[in-house]
């Protein structure tokens, strides 16, 4: 499957949890995923990395790749972002009531390439 | 819902930020989250790991930050204002939700601790709101004045201007000794 553009509803509803919502309510980390993000960016808070993956899906053509998995329901993609003046990887769950969210990945690419690519 | 502990390890950066100074382990409270089919962190266990890493990195807690704001009974935006970040940062720090930088918190902990007064902040930072007011009523009366008046107004406007515009891109710093 190639790369894809992220879908904008997709991305507008994403960008407003990380807006709004509060880290471990609307936006929950798993815990390998904030174990990794505090390895890899451990000068930085959870809530620093919101606006870095918001400018991303706000911005021109964001592209990821879809998850399909058996579960969870939702919406899942992964895509690189920028933090910190580095490359970052992402992968955000957008659950069925499109207001809360889960962070699957922050951190720094494992691979170069996203998995669709 | 299926709850237990975890360790996690918290990474305490170097000043430079480029590496780990030290390694705090901390049990942290999980729960399983049966749709997801993964153990998620609850609000607490944020709380619980970023208060202890800003507590080993020096920074301000946000009980810390309601606190300096009321013990100099001060508003959102007064103290917003003061720090040059506005209400909303500062609301943000006090909930929570957000941190403010490491150098800037620097500059907070000078007043928490006492380090530095906040005369000697709002001298420094430039806290405007008695000179606008000033600006304000000289405004007002500007026509109605007489001309020596006025050039003292021009002087004492120039002063404010002096003092006062400080080019955004240049950061006030305050050296705390």
């Amino acid at each position: 499957m190639p790369l894809i553009d992220l879908p904008a509803s997709w991305c507008q509803d994403v960008v407003k949890v990380l807006e709004t919502g509060t880290t471990g309510r609307e936006i929950r980390w798993t815990f390998d995923s904030t174990q990794d993000y505090e390895s890899d960016f451990s000068y930085a808070f959870p809530n620093e990395v919101y606006p870095a993956i918001a400018a991303y899906l706000r911005g021109h053509q964001p592209r990821g790749c879809p998850k399909r998995m058996e579960k969870p329901p939702g919406e899942t993609y992964d895509f690189f972002f920028t933090f910190k003046v580095k490359q970052a990887y992402g992968k955000v769950l957008l659950r069925p009531d499109r207001k809360n969210i889960v962070v699957f990945s922050a951190h720094l690419p494992r691979f170069p390439r996203l998995s669709c690519e | 819902m299926k709850t237990e502990y975890r360790k996690f390890d918290i990474k305490i950066p170097t000043l430079e930020g480029d590496q780990v100074a030290e390694v705090i382990p901390l049990e942290v409270p999980v729960v399983w989250d049966e749709e997801i089919g993964d153990w998620l962190l609850t609000e607490e266990a944020h709380s619980l790991i970023e208060d202890t890493k800003a507590r080993h990195m020096g920074l301000l807690l946000p009980h810390q930050f309601l606190e300096l704001r009321q013990r100099h009974d001060l508003s959102q935006s007064g103290i917003g204002e003061l720090f040059q970040v506005g209400a909303k940062s500062w609301t943000r720090w006090e909930t929570g939700k957000n941190r403010p930088s490491r150098s800037v918190n620097l500059l907070i902990k000078a007043l928490f601790d006492n380090q530095i007064t906040i005369e000697y902040l709002r001298q420094t930072t430039g806290d405007h709101s008695d000179m606008n007011r000033i600006v304000r009523h000289n405004f007002a009366r500007k026509n109605a004045t007489p001309a020596p008046m006025r050039m003292e107004m021009a002087v004492g406007q120039q002063a404010i201007n002096n003092s006062g515009n400080l080019p955004e891109s240049e950061p006030v710093y305050c050296k705390v000794s």
